[in-house]
């Protein structure tokens, strides 16, 4: 079968490396919730990669990453999403940081957008802790598609902001004021 | 499922289908609010007075408005940089979202236009690059205002109405903007006064208003011009204004572009120009004209004055152009190129 071309618009991973033997291991969340995963995925997070670094400096073993601030439940989430994205050149979320057009591949909207709300902003809370730019990029370009078209009290609803009068005295102030 | 139950599980949904934006970490907020499209970004702004003032300490890509005024209503456009095409449009009927639906007078929608585009310079922190006014759809007084009300860096007219002369004056006396484009018939008898050119990119479609007590003045006083089927600027009339510059000193006039439907430019001599052949070392072949608009100049004739300040005379199709060359070579960045040719009249 002929190689599929890459689309120009679409963000291409790199060429896969040739696999070494998986690394994996045991993660746990702040409510103690034991995940297991491949040390390549973690590296997608800059704070993981620079713990994972130092145990290799001083060549200790790497049992188990504890995680502080994600829960297991939005742990859970991160790690798919790191597994998927394991063998993704960095370079790629970097470039697309500053862009106002940001495509979402057809598996990350599907994973993206399947999420209630407010396991969307748990988990891109998760990623901004944990420094993971691509899905900060494509959490962020989800949640800006999801205020497309909206009406201003749908908005107000959506982000949860309180109605002028619920608003403390010093934020009360809107366009008609 | 008991009452309570189903009750408690229906808020938890609710809550589920909340994206408390504000309680994500600030550079979180930010990027989401750089990604949010521009008419949602200003629904945003107003929900609060924080949410108004993270979007106005946002650095924008946001950097032209254009303003179409077109009487009852309005429309804004948004532009970024380098782009030609417009990013985000918005409708405005009768003041923006007005909560009261009765009508209102002339007054009180210019005051909520004006409020309107205050707060989306504001907001954005860009100036009001273009104002184009649609004659037409409004009264004089009203033209007055506008023009009296709104600071803009290019002013157009649009019509087929003819403006009265008085407010006409008004149009050049009030408006502060460096660039006006005129087209619109204006009523004969009109005096221009040339002291208020000055300085100006005047673009006028229909000359004609223009008669013989209008002085060369108007010529020398713009930096640029551009007139179209202008009877009072002939071929003659613009050799003689060549003519002049070359023997002036002047050092503000930009360029000039002059076109005629019904006049013929082949009747006019320049043979006692000092024209020197075009060399590719000291000018660019093209001229940007302006955002839209160059000229290949390849087939031009160069004008080097005893100061040392290069011009060029291209010939086109149906009129000329004029253009000094203070900066001697200029990029090109996607015009639409007129070519100019050669002629017998050298």
């Amino acid at each position: 079968m002929a190689p599929k071309k890459n689309s120009a618009k679409r963000p291409q991973p790199s060429t896969p490396k040739p696999s070494a033997p998986a690394r994996i291991v045991k993660v746990q969340s702040s409510d103690g919730h034991i995940l297991q995963a491949d040390v390549r995925a973690l590296l997608l997070s800059s704070t993981l990669a620079a713990t994972i670094k130092g145990y290799d400096d001083e060549n200790k073993p790497l049992e188990k990453l504890e995680v502080n601030n994600v829960v297991g439940f939005t742990l859970k989430l991160v790690l798919e999403w790191c597994e998927k994205h394991k063998e993704d050149d960095p370079a790629i979320a970097q470039a697309e940081k500053d862009k106002k057009n940001i495509f979402i591949p057809s598996w990350d909207r599907h994973f993206l957008t399947k999420l209630p709300m407010g396991n969307l902003f748990d988990l891109i809370t998760a990623a901004y802790h944990l420094d993971i730019t691509g899905l900060i990029n494509y959490g962020c370009k989800t949640v800006a598609n999801s205020a497309k078209g909206k009406s201003t009290e749908e908005m107000r609803e959506l982000f949860g902001i309180p109605e002028p009068w619920e608003q403390p005295s010093t934020s009360t102030a809107t366009w008609d004021d | 499922m008991p009452v309570v139950t189903r009750s408690i599980s229906n808020a938890l949904k609710r809550e589920k289908s909340k994206f408390p934006l504000f309680k994500l970490p600030m550079l979180c907020v930010e990027e989401i609010l750089y990604l949010i499209e521009i008419l949602d970004l200003i629904r945003i702004s107003y929900l609060s007075k924080r949410t108004h003032r993270i979007i106005k300490s946002l650095k924008s890509a946001i950097t032209d408005l254009r303003v179409f005024e077109l009487g009852e209503e309005f429309l804004l456009q948004f532009y970024i940089k380098e782009k030609f095409e417009s990013v985000g449009n918005i409708r405005v009927n009768n003041g923006l979202e007005l909560r009261n639906k009765k009508s209102l007078s002339p007054t009180v929608v210019l005051s909520w236009k004006k409020r309107v585009i205050d707060y989306m310079t504001q907001l954005f922190k860009i100036p009001v690059l273009i104002l184009i006014i649609y004659s037409d759809k409004i009264s004089d007084v009203c033209l007055e205002n506008i023009i009296f009300d709104q600071e803009c860096q290019d002013l157009t007219i649009h019509g087929k109405r003819p403006i009265n002369n008085g407010t006409l004056e008004k149009v050049f006396e009030l408006s502060k903007s460096k660039r006006i484009i005129m087209h619109v018939p204006i009523k004969p008898g009109f005096q221009l006064d040339t002291e208020k050119m000055k300085g100006r990119n005047i673009s006028i479609k229909d000359g004609s208003w223009l008669n013989y007590k209008r002085d060369n003045k108007f010529m020398e006083l713009c930096t640029n011009f551009e007139l179209m089927d202008d009877h009072f600027v002939t071929p003659f009339r613009f050799a003689s204004f060549v003519d002049k510059w070359i023997r002036s000193d002047d050092k503000h006039f930009e360029n000039c572009l002059v076109t005629w439907t019904n006049i013929t430019v082949d009747d006019v001599d320049f043979r006692n120009f000092p024209f020197i052949p075009f060399d590719r070392s000291q000018r660019s072949q093209t001229y940007k004209y302006n955002k839209k608009l160059a000229i290949d100049l390849a087939e031009g004739y160069d004008i080097l004055r005893g100061d040392g300040t290069l011009a060029t005379i291209g010939i086109l199709e149906d009129g000329f152009f004029f253009g000094v060359w203070h900066n001697r070579f200029h990029e090109i960045d996607g015009q639409e190129i007129w070519i100019s040719r050669k002629t017998g009249l050298f």
